[in-house]
């Protein structure tokens, strides 16, 4: 702050403000204050004062620490004008100090001239304020007690005077301070009015004589320019038009010095030159128009602001509407200032003049003329500012009009239109600040139409990757506008130049559009084309980065996707990567799913096809390795897609095998059994019993095992081999019953065995049942038969057959014993001997087959019969009525009868007993011995002391012989 | 007075009892009592203190007589000439005053002759002559007188000079003669240090080099009545580097001092003005209006003040009111510096003539009581001397009687005691003792019976006594009585010139007060109108 006129009490100050200057209050302050500091120091000060107000405990004002204080912004009072003017009245009125009252007088009077909101004064009110205005200014004159300068007091006075309308009263009173007080810095002022009150009663001599006294008075240099345009004017109205014309060219001539080549007129200033122009060229016209506005400044001695004077002719005919002489003017100016820096604001205006003329053609070529003038670059630079902005304005509708014009007719003279009109948008694109991208779009438009293919293809990536703010969809436009042009050239289309675009190039193209455009709607497509494309032209990496990115692309289709995604499978399946190929496969096929309006049957089916083939290979690959529970997962899984009949029948084949070989016998099983339902036309379905049999023996299911068996033996090649297995794995299965129906079956069927192994194994299976069932006892006989009458043996089938005669030999035996020799003797002795004879046979039958002990067994029975024979010989049923005598013929001859018998069975015992000089010594052997002794008892019944050993004599003998 | 008293302790002092207790009551400033031990003989010594009790009393004629008529003949005594040439500044004979002080100041270094160059110097600055004024100043030795003298003389030069260069450095120098603390300086000192500063602030402040006077200003104590005018210029220079709120700390700060206090008012107006510098244009219109209200009621303050001292006078209206009759009661209590009238006295009390016209009252106060007093005491002894008078007169002779007889009777009973003593004679074993025993009471029986015709004496010629007595007690209270008439007649006077100082003083404040009142009207309604402009712009804004 200056210790000054505070700015803002100087805000509502007027012209007539000028010499209202007042002492400020804070200069009022100072001065005061300085009257207080200046009467200070006193020899009689007393001491020292100990006031104590420094409450925060600091002891100077540097010390002072801050307190706080509210600063907020409350709400402004509601003061109306009206208060205002009250409370400067009541100042005006009621202050002591004249300084005071003269400031409340002047903003009353300064309120009051502005108005508004009811402070208008009525004449009435005007006048009386004024007068009491003069009546204070003259009280304070006469009372001697102003501080200030009369002259200014003088000023005010004549002010007020004006105020009240009182002309003649003012002018006196500045007429008195110019006499009184000729240098005043008032008096300029004082004789400015005074030369204004001349001009305007018509007295234009004397008033220009006082404007010149204005002019050559020091300060004020403001007035001076008022006062030399007034002296113009003053001269003017004396009819002197060449004083005139020189004077008002003076008045240019200082504002033109001054005010920055009338940059910074201000206020006034600007009317007061404006007017100062018109009246000059009011005088041109008159004189004859352009050229003798030439002269006029040829005589002046050329003027560097010749061309506003142009203007303001050419103005002056536009405003008559003489549009032709308005143009005139301004060509004129042009032929002969062809680099004049206003030249083109000259070519600017003959547009307006035509225009304000309605005449569109003139103007439409003036535009063109204009737009043309400076398509140069460096015409253009020369350009100020607005004048570039002009060309760009004018160039944009020139741009426009060609293109539209350019299009609608065709032709060579259409691409011609449309060419100029790419160079002017792109001419524009490079010099406006906004729009670029638009423009440069245009351009790209146009040279296209144009045919000039190169040119719009730079243009289109300059507006999409080089123009600074212009992003977004128009920019995308323009590029994709481009990539279509690189497109067409890489698919082969001729160029309009030399210059040919590759597929690498595209490549390039178009991953600079995804770069840049990330949010454009057609990313999605562009990547799944080009990675088709890719894909079509072998380029599998790159065709599969671009599959990839469409994938992950979030505008991208649902048929843009699959798209990508079967790319990404081709070419993972071409790589043999199935694992990848089957997941893209599937990821195109569920697309395809998600929306099947957009894709044909055939094409999905395709897609399942390659899906399915793509995990038969894995489960192929997995077989290969060995993983078979893996490679039937994935046949079972190729088999569900539901591919075609022969991928789908082999997997579940392959399956069903590869889970055989995993031994996955409960998955297998029903594999295997849906396999033989769902296909029984293929021909892996013959395969599938055996499969099965192996399954279910596999996994302990002999029975299900043997039906499977019993139920392909009929078609076997040898049936009853199928049938013994399935009787073997039903046996095994502990179901008996059915594998010995099986096995007498096989016997009955069973030819005369051809072979050892033949004979061995029914002989077996007769053994089996035989032992195993007493039904199956009557083939004892078969057996004994086939075994003596085979010529082939194994120690197991002798001692088989063996074991059955004597079986039945024993059978015989019990039944010979049991048969009781009755009366008549001859009957049941020969049915005894039927018996016995049986039981022999079958004991000789024994003998023949077994082994040693079987004969011994054989010979002891053999032999028992017959001591049993002659027992039950004598121990038979007598007679009645024998005599005694008769009773002991009867007993001789019955002992005659019955000792052959006897006599052979020791002839038996004795041979079986004779076996132990072969070394064989069994119970048989005993038993034949313990019957020898019964039988024989004189031989047979002795101590054995001949083969007896006694220790004593042994001892004995020892001693003895000592 | 304290100075001029120690130029009194300087000199070859006067000899003799009267002369001491002279010089002591003017150095205490009993100055009636000075005069009075100095009147009592001719001798040329109290003649020329004399001489100096006129001049402190502000008898400047007198003063001119006695000392131009004591030192007629002598060389020396320049305490007493520096006395003779003020009193003949006062008078107006300028030219032999300076001729006086020319000489003190070529012969005497010491505090008389720093004061006499002092003068000499003012007188020069008086004329105009500002080198002379500096040459003189040069010659002085470090010191109060000099600092004064600078400082005047920077104040001189600001009044003349645009360019504030020639005040500064007088400042600096009076700034480096003045003592500081290590140095022993005085409360004096201090005072006159503050305003160094203080007027060197004003100076850069007014020199547009804000920052200058911040540095000057930021020393000024707060405790001291120049702070309200420092915090004053301290604020305005903040202002002028648009720093409004530091300008407002030092505003509310100075606001906070009585209005009478230089700096006080113009705080007021500036914080105002400070908010709406800050654009608060409603707190500015507040502060406006709260001026408005503090100089009003300072207005009403003043005019009750007024009122008080034309009713009571100004010595019981301003003074007194305080209930202390020490001149300079009100120095030792600061709170009191917060309330309107001190504050005002303290100002009041910053010119010679009103320091004269006070002290001129309390003085004829003092002795007004001092007579009264011993009007009483002449009161009370009369009556005390009445009484007696009649107690004599109401004496009874009986009682005398008695005591005369009971002495006989005493006189008698020690010859009995003696004549059985001696007729005891060796037979009593304490006869030494007992002789010296009755030989004692002999001696005081004699003594009584000559205390008792004295008395006698006495008594008959007590009643004349008395009454001359009486009669010049009653001589006496009627010389204090005549005394007390003219102290009175004079007090009265002394108080009428006293009570119209203090009016004018009063008055002058007042319109200081309405001048303020004026301008902050004027800067509200400014404000007001700025505001109301505002409102009709944007109101036709949103018309359109």
């Amino acid at each position: 702050m200056r210790i000054g006129l505070p700015e803002k009490f100087a805000r509502t100050a007027g012209f007539w403000g000028l010499a209202t200057r007042r002492m400020s209050l804070i200069g009022f302050l100072c001065l005061f204050l300085l009257l207080v500091i200046t009467g200070g120091a006193q020899a009689e000060s007393k001491g020292s004062f100990q006031v104590n107000l420094s409450e925060d405990g600091s002891t100077t004002i540097g010390d002072m620490r801050p307190t706080f204080l509210d600063l907020s912004s409350r709400p402004l009072p509601d003061i109306s004008l009206k208060e205002v003017v009250r409370r400067y009245k009541n100042l005006f009125e009621d202050a002591d100090e004249p300084a005071v009252r003269i400031d409340a007088l002047h903003r009353l009077t300064n309120l009051h001239s502005t108005g508004g909101d009811g402070v208008e004064l009525s004449v009435e009110t005007e006048q009386m304020i004024y007068n009491e205005a003069i009546e204070s200014y003259e009280m304070i004159l006469d009372a001697g007690a102003y501080q200030g300068r009369l002259d200014e007091l003088l000023y005010q006075t004549a002010k007020a005077y004006a105020f009240v309308g009182n002309d003649e009263r003012s002018v006196a009173r500045l007429k008195q301070l110019v006499g009184l007080y000729p240098h005043s810095k008032l008096a300029p002022e004082s004789r400015f009015r005074i030369a204004e009150s001349a001009f305007s009663a018509g007295q234009y001599l004397a008033a220009e004589k006082t404007y010149q006294q204005v002019i050559e008075s020091s300060g004020r240099p403001d007035l001076k320019d008022k006062a030399r345009y007034m002296k113009g004017w003053s001269q003017y109205k004396q009819g002197d038009l060449g004083q005139s014309v020189s004077t008002f060219v003076q008045v240019l001539d200082e504002y033109y010095a001054k005010s920055g080549q009338f940059q910074f007129l201000k206020g006034g200033a600007e009317n007061l030159v404006n007017d100062t122009f018109r009246i000059l060229a009011l005088m041109a016209d008159r004189t004859g128009g352009a050229p003798a506005l030439a002269q006029m400044l040829d005589d002046a001695g050329g003027k560097p602001y010749d061309y506003l004077l142009y203007d303001r002719l050419a103005d002056y005919y536009l405003s008559k509407q003489r549009y032709a002489d308005s143009v005139a003017v301004n060509n004129y100016f042009i032929d002969h200032n062809t680099n004049h820096p206003r030249t083109p604001a000259i070519r600017a205006q003959i547009i307006d003049v035509w225009e304000a003329g309605q005449f569109t053609v003139k103007a439409r070529k003036a535009k063109e003329d204009y737009v043309a003038a400076y398509a140069d670059p460096a015409a253009y630079q020369q350009l100020l500012f607005d004048k570039k902005q002009k060309w760009h304005k004018l160039a944009r509708e020139v741009a426009d009009y060609q293109y539209a014009t350019g299009a609608e007719n065709g032709g060579v003279s259409g691409q011609k239109l449309l060419a100029s009109a790419g160079r002017y948008y792109n001419l524009l694109s490079d010099v406006s600040d906004n729009n670029r991208g638009d423009l440069r779009r245009l351009a790209g438009d146009a040279w296209l139409q144009a045919g000039q293919d190169s040119k719009a293809l730079a243009v289109y990536e300059k507006a999409a990757y080089q123009t600074p703010r212009y992003s977004g969809e128009a920019a995308a436009e323009a590029a994709w506008a481009g990539l279509e042009i690189r497109r067409q050239r890489a698919d082969g289309k001729e160029p309009d130049d030399k210059e040919s675009i590759d597929n690498a190039a595209l490549v390039g193209a178009v991953d600079r559009f995804l770069t840049t455009f990330t949010g454009d709607t057609r990313r999605g497509s562009l990547q799944a084309s080009m990675a088709n494309r890719l894909f079509d032209q072998g380029q599998n990496e790159t065709a599969m980065r671009f599959a990839q990115d469409a994938i992950a692309e979030p505008a991208a289709s649902v048929k843009e996707r699959r798209s990508a995604w079967l790319v990404v499978a081709n070419v993972n399946f071409d790589q043999q990567t199935y694992k990848e190929s089957e997941q893209a496969y599937a990821e195109a096929l569920k697309l395809a799913e998600q929306e099947p309006e957009t894709i044909t049957t055939a094409r999905t089916a395709e897609i399942k096809r390659q899906l399915a083939t793509s995990i038969y290979r894995r489960g192929e690959a997995a077989a290969d390795r060995e993983a078979f529970a893996v490679a039937a997962s994935h046949f079972q899984r190729a088999a569900g897609i539901g591919a075609t009949k022969a991928i789908t029948i082999n997997s579940s084949f392959d399956a069903a095998t590869m889970l055989l070989k995993a031994e996955e016998w409960s998955e297998a099983i029903p594999a295997l059994e849906s396999f033989r339902t769902d296909h029984p036309e293929s021909k892996m379905t013959s395969q599938i019993s055996e499969k099965l049999v192996l399954a279910y023996r596999e996994s302990s299911q002999p029975t299900k095992a043997a039906d499977e068996l019993l139920a392909s033996a009929d078609t076997a090649s040898s049936p009853w081999d199928t049938r013994l297995q399935a009787a073997a794995l039903l046996e095994k299965d502990g179901k008996n019953q059915r594998a010995y129906r099986l096995y007498k079956n096989y016997l009955a069927a069973a030819s005369k065995p051809q072979s050892a192994d033949d004979h061995i194994r029914q002989q077996a299976l007769r053994h089996k049942l035989i032992s195993s069932d007493r039904r199956y006892d009557g083939m004892r006989e078969t057996l004994i038969r086939r075994e003596i009458d085979s010529q082939w043996h194994s120690e197991e089938s002798l001692r088989w057959a063996s074991a059955s005669a004597l079986t039945l030999a024993e059978r015989q035996a019990n039944r010979f014993n049991n048969i009781a020799l009755n009366l008549p003797l001859s009957r049941s002795l020969a049915d005894k001997r039927q018996a016995l004879q049986t039981a022999v046979k079958r004991f000789e039958q024994a003998s023949q087959l077994g082994d040693d002990m079987a004969k011994s067994r054989a010979l002891f029975g053999r032999a028992e019969l017959y001591r049993t024979l002659a027992g039950d010989l004598n121990d038979s049923e007598r007679p009645a009525g024998l005599s005694d005598l008769e009773t002991s013929q009867y007993d001789v001859l019955l002992e005659e009868q019955a000792y052959p018998f006897e006599e052979k069975a020791i002839g038996l015992h004795e041979e079986n007993h004779q076996q132990v000089a072969r070394g064989v010594f069994n119970q048989w052997v005993e038993k034949s011995l313990a019957a020898l002794a019964q039988l024989f008892p004189a031989r047979f019944a002795r101590e054995g002391q001949w083969i007896g050993w006694d220790e004593a004599k042994e001892v004995k003998h020892a001693a003895n012989s000592n | 007075m304290a100075l001029l008293s120690q130029t009194a302790l300087a000199e070859p002092s006067p000899t003799g009892p009267h002369a001491g207790l002279a010089r002591f009551s003017l150095l205490t400033g009993d100055l009636d009592r000075a005069l009075h031990w100095a009147s009592t003989n001719d001798d040329p010594e109290l003649g020329l203190l004399r001489g100096q009790i006129y001049y402190d009393m502000g008898l400047m004629r007198k003063a001119n007589t006695q000392l131009t008529q004591s030192l007629e003949g002598t060389r020396a005594h320049f305490a007493a000439r520096l006395a003779l040439a003020k009193t003949r500044l006062a008078l107006g004979q300028t030219s032999e005053a300076k001729k006086l002080l020319d000489t003190i100041r070529q012969h005497r270094s010491d505090d008389t002759g720093q004061e006499a160059a002092y003068l000499l110097a003012e007188q020069a600055r008086d004329d105009n002559q500002y080198d002379r004024a500096g040459r003189i100043l040069a010659d002085m030795p470090k010191g109060r007188w000099a600092a004064m003298g600078y400082l005047n003389l920077a104040t001189a030069y600001a009044k003349i000079d645009r360019d504030p260069a020639r005040s500064l450095i007088s400042l600096r120098v009076a700034s480096a003669m003045v003592k500081n603390s290590e140095e022993g300086a005085e409360g004096a000192d201090d005072e006159l240090r503050q305003r160094i500063l203080v007027t060197a602030g004003y100076l850069a402040l007014r020199n547009e080099d804000p920052a200058k006077a911040i540095s000057f200003l930021n020393k000024v104590a707060l405790d001291g009545f120049l702070a309200p005018e420092g915090l004053y210029f301290h604020g305005l220079a903040q202002d002028q580097r648009k720093n409004y709120r530091a300008a407002m700390q030092s505003w509310h700060r100075a606001r906070k001092f009585p209005l009478a206090f230089p700096g006080a008012a113009e705080a007021w107006l500036g914080m105002a003005r400070a908010y709406d510098e800050s654009g608060y244009l409603g707190q500015s219109g507040e502060a406006y209006l709260a001026a408005n209200s503090a100089f009003e009621s300072e207005l009403v303050a003043l005019k009750k003040l007024i009122d008080q001292v034309q009713s009571k006078g100004g010595y019981q209206a301003m003074i007194q009111s305080a209930r202390n009759e020490d001149v300079e009661w009100f120095l030792a209590d600061s709170k009191r510096l917060t309330q309107p009238r001190i504050a005002y006295l303290v100002q009041f009390m910053q010119d010679p003539q009103s320091q004269q016209a006070v002290r001129r009252v309390a003085t004829l106060d003092k002795i007004n009581n001092d007579l009264k007093a011993h009007s009483r005491d002449l009161v009370v002894l009369a009556s005390m001397l009445e009484h007696r008078l009649n107690s004599l007169a109401n004496h009874n002779s009986g009682k005398q009687k008695g005591l005369e007889q009971q002495i006989e009777k005493l006189e008698k009973r020690e010859k009995a005691a003696r004549d059985h003593l001696a007729e005891a004679g060796d037979a009593e074993p304490k006869q030494g003792r007992l002789s010296r025993t009755l030989d004692a009471i002999d001696q005081s029986i004699s003594v009584a019976k000559q205390s008792y015709s004295r008395l006698e004496s006495r008594i008959r010629n007590a009643p004349e006594r008395f009454r001359i007595l009486l009669q010049r007690t009653r001589d006496a209270q009627d010389d204090i009585d005549a005394r007390l008439r003219t102290t009175n007649g004079l007090r009265q006077r002394s108080e009428k010139e006293l009570g119209d100082l203090l009016v004018a003083f009063l008055e002058d404040q007042s319109h200081q007060m309405e001048a303020h009142l004026d301008r902050s009207n004027q800067q509200l309604a400014h404000l007001y109108e700025h505001i109301a402009m505002k409102r009709a712009k944007k109101g036709r804004e949103d018309i359109q």
